[in-house]
């Protein structure tokens, strides 16, 4: 059993080698032997939870090894995080990485157990999601021009519902507000869950929360999207301005991507950014990526790592401005 | 009419043989973890998911479905045999299902729960068939101020459950709120009243209070005294005899009409509907003293509710494309991966989808009444091990289905010191279950609360403003009256006695 | 009914037990919350909520403990620490062993030490349960469910 094993592991070693830079031939068995974790910092049902089970089939197929999705939500991330710095960097744990535990989270909490840039090795790129400015019927706006002009008319008469304190929405809720010079009352909901039905029911007007859950209420005419927060429009909703082109510096990515305990070694870092390389860009993955919107562009693993370390410094003064920073 | 020609789609939809398989598949799971305590519909329909992939959306969406109101079914069976609760939303089922078990009345408890279930399963179909998207509109009228007050209501519900000491039974509600807001608060990221501690931040773990609370104690206080087990029951005695069957009706009926209403509404409109429709059936028997003891109506009413409740919820979800619960968020998360963006037009491009659906939550009830009655001779005989060997392997259960949760140790040794906590209890003759509503109500009053503050700018007016915050206020000060009355004579005469 | 006035009150044990009980946990959660902000009724701070609650159970305690000094009552009821003891201690070992020695060591360490929990059981039977029972949740929680728990020792 054991010599099958290695001969069919040699095999995909040869044809991962091809893909990759010339690999150095490791003196230890080929990795992946055994079943690989990857942790998700959300309960199940999120978006980092549905790009993770989009691509662990497909992981699991390629390296003949069961890849498991080990929900450890908690603390804004940080708990996964937690964890993930005390593993191995054998190859058997990774992180669905994203913008809680490893962009907010260090700015947000005054204390928190890792350091992004040095506890982790990040190994590849997986997408991002945008968010958007939605406003139901019943606020009376259909453009982002129109809304500025009835917040300033009314100023803290308008409110806004965000999926918490300190989460993407908020930021991004708050970074708008300042760069358009209006003032609306933020409210905090205990999720997206709860927000989406508030916003329905028309109970709150605003949300700056991910654009593609919004999509058939758009289209139905319930809801008007007035921006989207990517650097260009979205083929989802191609007739929704970005922000930036209205001119508001608004330009947020919910990024997703895989990372791994500090020190992993080169070449399982490299296998598994070439399969993840692969994978991201077969029809059958950017279908299933499309269907929750997420958007994705190849990055090596320097360009990776070198990213999210700057995404710290680029949110963090939109963190501090917003009032969430220093908990 | 349309709606026969729909539901004739519908049939023809499920009733194939792919999607009766997976129909049977997702509610024999769901059975299954509906048993065990702790893992719950969420997590396996979440594990699950990749499964569904490769398969056509209507099979997807039917065997996740299924694994949900399967999981309402098997939690009813060990809150019935050993009072835990392997679901939250059979909590109720555990105070009176447990003590019919111990007067050996175990069979007729189960399969009322199941008879029960499948009733109500049937007419909150029928509902969702016949008057879904008009029942969504009813679901979105519910403001913050209206939540509010309806979790009020449910607190004064709470109190009525009670049998003992009303002042313990405050007490204890009062309890619960605080031990509910340990943990995240709404307004700030930062965890509260956790001590610190990192696995409190997101607060204290539901299936850590219901299993320490009602299973542990239960097992510590029964090995304390000789335990009389169950004698060997003929088969004719498994199911309800022809008394039972007169009372429970009614309790059916009024628990699927509760359940079917109160499961609309986004939050936790099972678990609400569940006790609602025990405190109603309390409070309109004309022996209320009955309740807490065995009577068959606790366990009758609850259980049809909460599956009624179970299919309603999926209303918001099917009709408007708004997940009202963690489990519709799943199925949503289905519905997109398979292509279909849940929204209003489901129910137009996707008629297939919407009526197969509608069509199998009847179907898989059927299979779930047929699955479990059976199984109920199977759950008695159980009983019938020796408590030596029964007792350890339920502590077994809980200790795996806590553990298996988070993964997180912490959990298992918090179970620890509620097991404690409901000895102690027991003892001082406190009921636990006022507690766990509290734990659950508390901070949904607190966020709503604070939320219909928030965008009333600070009016309290909003109360009164809106009718439905004002009659569901009204009727929650009513309800005390009636409950506090009693009480508050009897306090009156000792005072004037002495 | 009323009592004669000169026969001496006795304190309810029990209910000046559950008195206590009560107060202590309201005081507990007291603490818990201190040093949140409390903020106004419009305006709710993360204290506000918490230390109102606290407060009303205190209260409720002392009312409690009032109502048993005032009133004969029940005795304290006879606790077992024994069940008790054993059943803590054995949940504990399992949550100490899961992580580290895998689900098969944890169960069989949980189901022996519980078993000490009652005269009722039979060491040697216990045992046979233990691994019994050990291996049929190997095989349905990790390989069936999927549960992400070891089997064997790291």
């Amino acid at each position: 059993m054991v010599t099958t094993l290695t001969r069919r592991h040699f095999g995909k070693l040869a044809a991962a080698s091809a893909l990759a830079c010339p690999a150095v031939v490791q003196a230890q068995p080929a990795w992946p032997t055994k079943p690989v974790r990857i942790l998700i910092s959300f309960p199940p049902g999120g978006s980092s939870d549905f790009v993770a089970r989009a691509i662990t089939p497909a992981l699991s197929e390629h390296f003949g090894q069961q890849f498991i999705v080990d929900n450890r939500p908690g603390a804004g991330g940080t708990v996964a995080g937690d964890i993930l710095r005390r593993e191995q960097p054998d190859g058997y744990t990774f992180l669905l990485s994203n913008n809680a535990p490893f962009t907010i989270a260090p700015t947000m909490f005054k204390k928190i157990p890792y350091n992004v840039v040095k506890d982790f090795t990040h190994v590849c790129y997986l997408g991002a999601t945008y968010g958007g400015l939605v406003a139901h019927a019943n606020v009376g706006v259909k453009t982002a021009a129109e809304l500025i002009a009835k917040a300033k008319a009314n100023p803290g008469q308008l409110s806004f519902g965000s999926s918490g304190v300190g989460s993407i929405g908020h930021i991004t809720g708050n970074t708008f507000c300042r760069a358009a010079g209006i003032d609306i009352l933020h409210v905090p909901y205990r999720g997206a869950g709860p927000l989406r039905i508030d916003l329905t029911a028309g109970i709150i007007g605003l949300q700056f929360e991910g654009i593609v859950t919004s999509v058939p209420q758009i289209a139905a005419g319930e809801l008007f999207g007035l921006g989207v927060t990517s650097d260009k429009r979205l083929p989802a909703v191609p007739n929704i301005p970005t922000f930036r082109e209205m001119g508001y510096d608004v330009s947020v990515k919910n990024w997703h991507g895989i990372s791994a305990p500090a020190n992993l070694p080169p070449a399982i870092a490299e296998k598994m950014s070439a399969a993840l390389a692969d994978i991201c860009t077969r029809q059958a993955i950017t279908d299933q990526f499309a269907k929750i919107g997420n958007y994705y562009d190849p990055m090596t693993s320097a360009e990776f790592s070198a990213f999210v370390a700057d995404q710290i410094e680029v949110w963090r003064p939109m963190i501090i401005a917003a009032g969430a920073a220093g908990q | 009419m349309d709606l026969l020609g729909n539901l004739a789609i519908g049939f023809s939809v499920a009733a194939s043989a792919t999607n009766l398989g997976f129909c049977l598949l997702g509610v024999f799971v769901g059975t299954l973890i509906g048993v065990l305590p702790g893992i719950g519909p969420v997590a396996t329909m979440a594990m699950l998911l990749p499964a569904t992939f490769h398969v056509a959306p209507v099979s997807a969406l039917i065997m996740l479905a299924g694994i949900y109101y399967g999981a309402q079914y098997g939690g009813s069976t060990t809150a019935i045999l050993a009072r835990v609760p392997g679901e939250a939303s059979s909590l109720v089922t555990a105070l009176d299902g447990y003590k019919m078990a111990l007067k050996g009345r175990a069979g007729a408890a189960l399969a009322i729960a199941a008879i029960g279930s499948f009733f109500a399963g049937t007419v909150s179909t029928l509902l969702v068939a016949m008057f879904g998207p008009a029942l969504s509109k009813v679901a979105l009228q519910f403001g913050p101020s209206d939540y509010f007050a309806l979790m009020v209501l449910g607190l004064v519900a709470a109190i009525v459950l009670a049998s003992g000491s009303l002042l313990k039974a405050v007490m204890m509600i009062l309890v619960g709120i605080l031990l509910g807001l340990v943990g995240t608060d709404p307004n700030s990221p930062l965890p509260r009243m956790s001590f610190d501690v990192p696995a409190l931040a997101e607060g204290i773990n539901f299936v850590c209070l219901a299993v320490g609370l009602f299973g542990l104690s239960e097992i510590i206080y029964n090995l304390e005294k000789e335990i009389v087990r169950p004698q060997a029951i003929p088969f004719r005695e498994l199911m309800p005899n022809r008394e039972e069957m007169k009372a429970a009706t009614p309790a059916i009926l009024r628990g699927s009409l509760i359940g079917s209403a109160l499961g609309i509404l986004p939050g936790s409109g099972a678990l609400l509907a569940s006790f609602s429709a025990y405190a109603i059936e309390k409070k309109i028997s004309k022996t209320p003293e009955r309740f807490g003891e065995g009577a068959i109506e606790g366990v009758a009413a609850p259980e049809a509710a909460n599956n009624a409740g179970a299919q309603t919820s999926f209303i918001p979800l099917l009709t408007l494309g708004v997940p009202s619960n963690a489990v519709m968020a799943v199925m949503a998360g289905a519905m997109a991966i398979q292509g279909i963006t849940p929204g209003p037009q489901v129910m137009v491009k996707h008629a297939e989808l919407f009526w197969g659906m509608i069509a199998s939550m009847w179907i898989g009830n059927l299979m779930l009444v047929i699955l479990n009655l059976p199984l109920v001779g199977l759950w008695v005989k159980l009983l019938q091990v020796p408590y030596r060997l029964l007792y350890t392997s339920i502590i077994l259960f809980c200790c795996i289905g806590v553990y298996s949760i988070n993964s997180s140790v912490f959990d298992v040794y918090l179970t620890i010191a509620f097991g404690i906590l409901g000895y102690v209890l027991i003892k001082l003759e406190f009921e636990p279950a006022p507690l766990l509503l509290g734990v659950i109500l508390g901070p949904l009053m607190e966020e709503n609360l604070r939320r219909a503050m928030l965008l009333s700018r600070g009016s309290l007016s909003v109360f009164w403003e809106r009718p439905l915050s004002l009659g569901l206020l009204l009727t929650a000060a009513v309800l005390l009256m009636v409950v506090l009355l009693p009480s508050l004579r009897q306090a009156r005469d000792t005072l004037k006695e002495e | 009914m009323s009592e004669p006035s000169l026969s001496p009150v006795r304190p309810g044990r029990a209910e000046l037990a559950s008195g206590l009980l009560v107060t202590a946990l309201g005081l507990l959660g007291l603490a818990a919350s201190w040093d949140l902000d409390r903020g106004v009724l419009r305006q709710m701070g993360p204290g506000y909520l918490p230390a109102t609650v606290s407060w009303l159970i205190i209260a409720g305690g002392a009312v409690m403990i009032a109502a048993a000094m005032l009133k004969s009552g029940k005795p304290l009821p006879d606790f077992q620490f024994r069940p008790l003891a054993v059943i803590s201690a054995g949940i504990a070992l399992f949550g100490l062993t899961i992580d580290r020695l895998g689900i098969l060591a944890a169960i069989v360490i949980l189901i022996i030490v519980c078993g000490f929990a009652s005269p009722i059981t039979r060491f040697r039977e216990n045992v046979a349960l233990a691994v019994c029972l050990a291996a049929a949740s190997a095989v349905i929680f990790v390989k069936l469910l999927g549960l992400a728990i070891p089997i064997l020792p790291r």
